[in-house]
This record gives C-alpha cells, sequence and structure tokens, in this order.
C-alpha cells in the first residue's frame, strides 16, 4: 500500500511539539485560496515548472509504509521525549487508510504522532485516527455555512460535528487550534467572533493565530497558478484579536511564518 | 604569478620574505591607505634582522636587547611585540599553530628556571643564554613601565620582579606573566600562539585572590578584559593566511576524570567578556560533553548569536576515545587545540597539525583522465580504482611532508619538560609526541562525483562516463548536465547509507596508508576533513563531477548546502574516523538570526542532543544574507560585522571577495532551506 506525498521535511520546529519530521501528504478536501502548500491539494502527481533552475519536475511521488517508516526513524535520538512525526499536507486524514499500519510502528518505537488537519473528513475517518494520534492541530478557518462552501468548498456541518466528536474523545491538552488571519476571506469581525464563540466551548489547550502571507508564491508560479495577493493582516489587528482571546481565558499566540 | 612570487622569494632570501610577508599582512587590511603606505615602507626599510649566533639562546638574548617596548597606557597590564625584528633563521619554517603550556611555566621563576638546567651541557647552555635574555626582557619591560603612563606601576613592577625571582600567587600576577610569555613567543619567530585552557590556568589564583579578598569578580572580570584586548592589539601582524587568523584560541571546558563536564567560575566570565568585547580574536574553543550544564550551553549559543562565530564546540564524548585509543591515554583529558580545532596535547606535543592539505578531487579526476573508464561500472568499481590512485597521490603528499623542516627554537623548548630530559631541543623531536597533522579537502566533490556518476552514468545511462568527463574537461560546456549535477538531492552531508558508505571507505583508505607512515621522529600522521584551504587549494584544480567548475570553491568542512541540520549532523555521526581521522573534523552550518531567535528553546534542546548522538566538532554563523551583501556593497555601514570563517572570526570587512562571495552563497542556500 503506498501513499502520495510531497515532501518529508525533517527538523519542523512549528508542527508540535519538540523535534519533528513533518510528512506532507499530498491531496485535500478542500481548495482554501491561500493555501500555503498549492502542490497538496490535487490528489494527482503534477508537474511544475522551477524558474529559478531553468528546469521541470513532478510534485508528488509514491511512498510505502516501509519506505517512510526509514526516513522517519532517521532522526529517533532527535524526537526524544516530545518529539516525532507529525501528519500534513494537504488533508493527510484523506489517506489515512494507507497510513494507519505505519502508525502503530512508530508507537512501538515510542515516537509520537500529531496531525495537523482541517477536519472536513468522514467522520468514522477521524474516529478511527483518534485511537492512534497523540495529538491534533486543527485549522479552524471560516464557520459561516455559505462562505466555507463557496470559499473553501468545505461542509461547516461536518466540520462542526468532527470537531464536537475530537473534543469528546479527546483530552483538550492533545487539541491545538490554528486560525490563519486572511485579509478579506477570514479577518472580519464576524468570523473571528463566530471562532472565539466556538473555541470559548471547547477550550484547547493552545491557540495559534498567524496572518497571510505571500512565502509560497513561487509554489504556485512554478504550477502556472497565480497567488492571492494582498492577504497580509497588521500585527496591530492580530494582537487586537489575541487580546480579545485572552480576555476570555483562552491560551493563544502569534506565530510569525 | 607563482613562479615569479618564488623567484622574489629566493632573491631576498627567508629574511627578506619575512619582511614581505609582515608587509603583506597589513597591505591586505582594511586598514587606511596611508597608514598601509607607512607601514609598508617601514617594513622595508626599518626592519632589523637578528642574525644567528652559534646559540640560539644568544642569539634571542639579543632580540630582547634590541627591541622596542611600548606600553599601553590605558591598560592594566604590560604587552609589547615589536613585529620590525625579525629572527634570521635557518630554514623558513617556524613552529607555531599550537599553544604552550602556560601552567608549566607558572610557578617557575628565571631563577627556578636557570637551577633546573644548572648541569653544563651544551643544550644547557643554550637554554641559560636563552634565560638570560628573558631576564633582560623582564628588566627591560619594568623600565619601560616605570617611563610610562600606565596605572599601578608598582604592582607591575612586583609582577615582573617575581617573574624574575619569585613565585606569583595572584590572578594579576599569573595573566601578566601569561601576557609576557606569549609575546616572548610571537617575538621569538613562532606563529599562531594559543593560550590554552585560560579556565583550568587561573582558577586556583583567582579562588585564593577571592578568599583573601584581594579582588572582586568584577575586578577580575577587568584584568581579563584588558588581556583580551591585548591580544587582540597586534591583529594584523599576528594573522596569518587571511586576516583574523592568528591562532589565539582560549580553550573553556574539558571532561574531569569522573566523566563530568569541567567548568568554573571563569568559563562563564571568560565568555561573557568576549561577548562584551565584541571582538572577533582572540577566540574561544569549547570543549563538551553530555554533562555540560544548560546554562553553559545557552551562554555559547549567546555568544554564536551575538555574531562571534565561537565558541566552537569539540565533543568530548567523541574526541576523547579517539586521542586515548592514538595512544594518548591519560593525557587525552587535558587536550586542547591548534590555532583552529586539531586536537593537541599543551606542553607534550610538538604536533604541527596543519602541515599540508589533501585534496581529494585530484586523484579522482586524475582517475578519470587516464583509466580506463569503461571498466568503471558501478560505484564499488569506482571505489577499488580510485584507491590506487589516491594511494599514489598520498605517496607524494607524505614524500613532501619529509622534506618539511622546521626550525629550532629554544624558547618553544622551555615549556616542553621532555626536551629538558632529552636534551633535545623540539626541532630535533624533544617533545613526548611529535606526530604530523595533516588537513583535507574535496572529499565531498569526490562522493558528489560517484552519486553523480551512479546515477548518471549507470542506472539511467543518459551519459557515459567517457562523455561526461569530456564534459568536466571542457569546464562544463553544457549547461543541462551541470544542471543535473547540481540539482542532484542525495549529496555529501545527506545521511544517506550510500554518501555515508562511499565517505567512510575512503576515510578508510586514507587511514590504511596513512597508517603505515612514519616521520623522521618516528610519529604518525594525522588527518581530518576540516581545512583552511577549500578555497585556497580549489582555484588551481580542474573541474569536478559534482558540478563544481574550474576553481569554483569546495565545500566547507563538513557542510551542505541542501541538507537540513538533523541531516547534516547524524552525517557526521555516523562518519568512521578511524585511528587517525582525528585532526579536526567540523561540522559548519549557517542559521539565520530570526530563526535562532524564533525558535531558541527547541534549537538549545537540539544541540544538547546533537552533543550526545555525537558531533566531532561543531561551529557555525548566525548571519543572514541580507546583511552580508548590504555589508559588502557598505562596507562603512557595518565596520564591527564579525563571521566565522575556517577555525577562526574575523571582520566580514577584511575578507577577500571569494570568501565574502561563498559566505553570501551559503546564507542564501540555508534560508532557501528555511533556516
Amino acid at each position: 500500500m503506498k501513499t502520495m506525498v510531497t515532501n518529508i521535511q525533517r527538523f519542523s520546529l512549528h508542527d508540535g511539539p519538540g523535534i519533528r519530521t513533518t510528512v506532507f501528504l499530498k491531496g485535500c478536501s478542500l481548495h482554501c485560496p491561500w493555501c500555503a502548500n498549492p502542490e497538496n491539494i490535487s490528489f494527482k502527481k503534477e508537474s511544475y515548472y522551477d524558474n529559478d533552475n531553468n528546469s521541470n519536475g513532478i510534485y508528488g511521488y509514491e511512498i510505502t509504509n516501509e519506505e517512510l517508516y526509514d526516513e522517519i526513524i532517521k532522526d529517533k535520538d532527535y524526537y526524544n521525549n516530545d518529539g516525532g512525526v507529525t501528519l500534513s499536507g494537504g488533508e493527510p486524514l484523506m489517506q489515512y487508510n494507507n497510513i494507519k499500519p505505519l502508525l502503530s510502528r512508530l508507537h512501538n518505537e515510542n515516537i509520537s504522532v500529531f496531525i495537523e488537519t482541517s477536519l472536513f473528513v468522514p467522520t468514522d475517518i477521524l474516529i478511527d485516527a483518534i485511537d492512534n494520534i497523540d495529538g491534533f492541530i486543527v485549522d479552524c478557518k471560516i464557520i459561516d455555512k455559505k462562505k466555507c462552501n463557496d470559499i473553501l468548498g468545505g461542509n461547516i456541518s461536518l466540520y462542526l460535528n468532527n470537531l464536537k466528536e475530537l473534543f469528546d474523545r479527546v483530552d483538550s491538552n492533545k487539541i491545538m487550534i490554528r486560525i490563519p488571519l486572511i485579509r478579506n476571506f477570514t479577518d472580519d469581525k464576524e468570523n473571528v467572533n463566530n471562532i472565539l464563540n466556538l473555541l470559548k466551548t471547547y477550550r484547547p489547550y493552545k491557540i495559534e493565530i498567524f496572518s497571510g502571507h505571500s512565502m509560497a508564491e513561487k509554489k504556485y508560479i512554478s504550477l502556472g497558478k497565480t497567488i492571492l495577493s494582498d492577504v497580509k493582516v497588521n500585527d496591530e489587528y492580530l494582537n487586537e484579536i489575541k487580546k480579545k482571546f485572552i480576555d476570555n481565558n483562552l491560551n493563544v499566540e502569534i506565530i510569525k511564518i | 604569478m607563482n613562479n615569479l612570487k618564488k623567484i622574489i622569494f629566493k632573491i631576498l632570501g627567508s629574511n627578506g620574505k619575512k619582511k614581505l610577508v609582515l608587509a603583506y599582512r597589513t597591505y591586505r587590511s582594511n586598514a587606511k591607505l596611508s597608514y598601509k603606505i607607512k607601514y609598508i615602507l617601514k617594513c622595508i626599510f626599518s626592519c632589523k634582522v637578528i642574525k644567528m649566533k652559534d646559540y640560539q639562546g644568544l642569539q634571542l638574548k639579543k632580540m630582547y636587547e634590541k627591541v622596542n617596548i611600548r606600553i599601553d597606557n590605558n591598560e592594566i597590564f604590560a604587552y609589547s611585540i615589536d613585529f620590525f625584528k625579525i629572527l634570521e633563521t635557518k630554514n623558513s619554517l617556524s613552529f607555531g599553530n599550537l599553544t604552550v603550556d602556560y601552567d608549566y611555566i607558572l610557578d617557575k621563576s628565571i631563577k627556578d628556571l636557570k637551577k633546573e638546567y644548572s648541569k653544563k651541557t651544551e643544550y644547557n647552555t643554550n637554554i641559560l643564554y636563552l634565560l638570560d635574555g628573558i631576564e633582560l626582557m623582564a628588566t627591560r619591560m619594568i623600565e619601560a613601565i616605570n617611563a610610562s603612563n600606565i596605572k599601578n606601576k608598582k604592582k607591575l613592577e612586583e609582577s615582573f620582579k617575581k617573574i624574575i625571582n619569585g613565585k606569583i600567587d595572584t590572578s594579576f600576577d599569573a595573566i601578566q606573566k601569561i601576557l609576557f610569555y606569549n609575546q616572548l613567543l610571537w617575538q621569538s619567530d613562532l606563529n599562531l600562539i594559543g593560550i590554552g585552557r585560560l579556565d583550568k590556568i587561573l582558577i586556583n589564583y583567582y579562588k585564593k585572590d577571592l578568599k583573601s579578598k584581594r579582588i572582586t569578580s568584577s575586578e577580575m572580570k577587568k584584568y581579563l578584559k584588558s588581556f583580551c584586548r591585548l591580544l587582540h592589539k597586534y591583529f594584523y601582524e599576528k594573522s596569518g593566511t587571511l586576516i583574523g587568523d592568528t591562532g589565539q584560541i582560549i580553550i573553556l571546558g574539558g571532561t574531569t576524570k569522573e566523566g563530568k563536564h569541567y567548568n568554573n567560575e571563569l568559563t562563564y566570565m571568560i565568555m561573557e567578556v568576549l561577548m562584551e568585547l565584541c571582538l572577533p580574536d582572540p577566540k574561544i574553543l569549547l570543549r563538551v560533553n553530555d554533562n555540560l550544564p544548560k546554562n553553559l550551553l545557552d551562554l555559547s549559543l549567546k555568544s554564536i548569536c551575538h555574531g562571534l562565530g565561537s565558541p566552537l564546540m569539540a565533543n568530548d564524548n567523541v574526541i576523547i576515545p579517539k586521542l586515548n585509543s592514538f595512544g594518548w591515554k591519560d593525557d587525552s583529558i587535558d587536550y586542547v587545540t591548534s590555532a583552529c580545532w586539531e586536537p593537541f596535547l599543551v606542553g607534550k606535543s610538538s604536533d604541527q597539525n596543519n602541515m599540508l592539505s589533501i585534496n581529494y578531487i585530484i586523484p579522482f579526476n586524475e582517475m578519470l583522465n587516464n583509466e580506463n573508464l569503461q571498466n568503471l561500472k558501478d560505484i564499488s568499481s569506482i571505489l577499488n580504482i580510485y584507491k590506487k590512485y589516491l594511494d599514489k597521490y598520498l605517496d607524494e603528499v607524505l614524500l613532501r611532508l619529509d622534506s618539511i623542516n622546521f626550525n629550532n627554537n629554544c624558547l618553544l623548548s622551555l615549556f616542553y619538560e621532555n626536551c629538558k630530559l632529552e636534551q633535545k631541543d623540539i626541532g630535533e623531536g624533544g617533545a613526548k609526541y611529535n606526530n604530523y597533522g595533516i588537513t583535507s579537502v574535496a572529499m565531498s566533490s569526490v562522493v558528489n562525483s560517484i552519486i553523480n556518476i551512479d546515477n548518471l552514468s549507470f542506472k539511467k545511462k543518459k551519459y557515459s562516463l567517457i562523455e561526461l568527463n569530456e564534459i568536466r574537461k571542457n569546464n562544463f560546456n553544457n549547461d543541462d548536465l551541470l544542471k543535473e549535477l547540481k540539482n542532484n538531492k542525495i549529496v555529501y552531508g545527506i545521511d544517506d547509507k550510500n554518501v555515508i558508505s562511499i565517505t567512510n571507505s575512503i576515510m578508510k583508505q586514507t587511514n590504511d596508508k596513512l597508517k603505515k607512515y612514519h616521520n623522521k621522529y618516528n610519529c604518525s600522521v594525522k588527518f581530518g576533513l576540516s581545512s583552511p584551504s577549500y578555497i585556497i587549494e580549489s582555484k588551481a584544480t580542474a573541474a569536478s563531477l559534482d558540478g563544481r567548475k574550474n576553481g569554483e570553491p569546495f565545500n566547507v568542512h563538513i557542510s551542505s548546502s541542501k541538507a537540513g541540520y538533523t541531516e547534516l549532523f547524524n552525517f557526521a555521526k555516523n562518519i568512521n574516523y578511524n585511528e587517525l581521522g582525528f585532526n579536526g573534523n567540523v561540522l559548519d552550518f549557517m542559521v539565520s538570526p530570526s530563526f535562532i531567535k524564533s525558535n531558541y528553546e527547541k534549537f538549545s534542546e537540539f544541540m544538547k542532543l546533537a552533543i550526545h548522538n555525537g558531533f566531532f566538532e561543531m561551529q557555525m554563523n548566525v548571519i543572514d544574507s541580507k546583511t552580508l551583501i548590504e555589508a559588502k556593497k557598505n562596507p562603512n555601514k557595518f565596520p564591527n560585522l564579525i563571521v566565522r570563517v575556517w577555525g577562526f572570526s574575523t571582520y566580514f570587512n577584511e575578507l577577500p571577495t571569494e570568501y565574502k562571495d561563498l559566505l553570501i552563497k551559503r546564507a542564501i542556500d540555508n534560508e532557501n532551506n528555511g533556516y
């Protein structure tokens, strides 16, 4: 059984606690216009052109669990007590069944497995994954039903239901929420308040908020696509949001990408 | 140009060459033009040569009689070197690139030393002349101090009187004595002189001072600041190949007999002093092990992040066992290093650790040019046939080593108990250990060439090896191929099984060849994977199949522009240094200031784990490409920007353009990797 991935990034410091290896799985159930990993939206291999090196390439390759394990285990000495593997993408849960056998093998080596997920996945997959994942980094983007559908291509009811399942079954100490503040898409006061009200109920152990950015521009160009422009939110507004969350006794941090 | 240089030097003789070298050191500096011209004229017209005599001790005595002494009134201690007095010598090569045992000399006055050499022998007679000279120099220093406006004249006079005939028992005296002998060493035709384990040398004096309330910690800090400023005083004159390469290395930390980490209050203080002074020199090497205290690791990282490029970290977990098995046994625990990073035994070894550089790509390219390339069918056959060429090349290297002769130096010999016991100058093998040390470049070029050949010729069959070599010989007149060679992601520095295996195979070949060699002292030659020569050697080296064009720089020590940090450290951990490959193996990488600032705790944890996992030595530049590019364009805006070069730090503005460009390139590559 093989999994389609685009990259295995070692020494990842922002994808969970400790030093981690992040596996980027290809394919997503959403199509966020500001996606920082546009090469991970499609489930299929894609050609790209690298302008800097004047060369062509392919995003996506298939890898067996054995090969994945061999790569992940290289940094075992650096995972220590809190590091490990983070599955990201794309939406890693969309290939969960492929990767599931690997997870128990990693646990046998005392390597923790975290996942970055949008939660726009079939609920039964999430419930199965819960038993095999040690930590969740969950995106929280747009709460309005129509906007969620039109902009992200997602069903907000599915997300909200999955969020409830997650917090019902998993200790909130193991759930972190990430909120991208994208100008003109997610940063409006109504959306921010909706997210705040949602998270007030669940109280994840940590919330990270960050501004939109254009660091993925080269990737967009390589795919022949155009990156969204003017997505940045200023620091003043980020701090205002942070304060609002803190006033509601939520643990929130602004991260710089 | 090189031939012209050789002719000029031959005409001028070794003394003339020394004058030119001195002039050149200032010429290439960043100083004002008027200063440079004045200095160069002084070198040519005012330099005096102190002629050889029957006894070198007499010659040195003459030197000490003639030198001009200048006392810096703004400092606490007295330190003066007259670089315009040149010692005439038999050979052109003098000892250097080492650290002397200041501890050995600290509790011996000149009078005590004269007693030790009282038995009438030729050797002792020479030393006694030398000691007369040292006493004369100490007396002259007292006169100069009294004629100056320096503060604590009386205290300094007392210190020098104790150097002549007394026991030193304070930090002040110890520091002054170290400085005095250090100045003598530089004055006496020796270069790249290290400082040694300063925290260990001074701690007992400091503790006594504190106990008797003679001193406070802030006063000690002032002493150490003055000490460091004075050592830095002759920055240009002391510099070797590049400005900043002075060899003034302070070794801090270590491992105790019980396996704990050796450190004391002075370990921290010395590091703080250098951070506060913000000088590139002297520089620090910190010996680390699994028990390195977190606050000392934090202080080291703070120092590196300050932009000092030091400390370099030497991992006792890896190094001490290597030194033990080499035969240094109980002595290993006290190791220091030569000017850059090569392990060295102070007071016991005369080892000149950077005598030559192996250039691994030379025999490899020779193989490509001379061998029937159809016989090379896989990695294994390449390595087998390369061994033949490498062995022959190493034979030539060893022959060149045999032809090297160092001048005797009785002052240096004074620091070696074994020289006294054997009645032999250090140049005649009087030290306990007299090994040679060589460095190496282009291991990465060979490894990457082999990987590329395997990929393009053997696996993909896209180019025959003959075709690859032809394109290489034409300096890559084929852009597509060049791109392919450079875009290879499996390279030296990545913890790939093949890469590690190829590297270790060549390490073993080198080790097995060198193991058979004994120098004229019946001692060994050691080698290592780091070298100062990554640009110097590369300039005359033809293109290579790692995608390197004619004359382009080699990889810097153990590094890779494509490896993430854990990949690089894992790679370094898996290198088998064998018995002889411990002459410096520095993992060298870049970190952007923003990365380390945003990820400090995890980075610090990573360093701790890396020490445990086992790199040999490690150094890093915390710098971003934007600053370097701006500094290259507008040097006046960045007068104090310090960078790490090979085993030393220096001002970025003092570097030749090709070194600046290489640092910029490496910083950009690093930032592209997300660090």
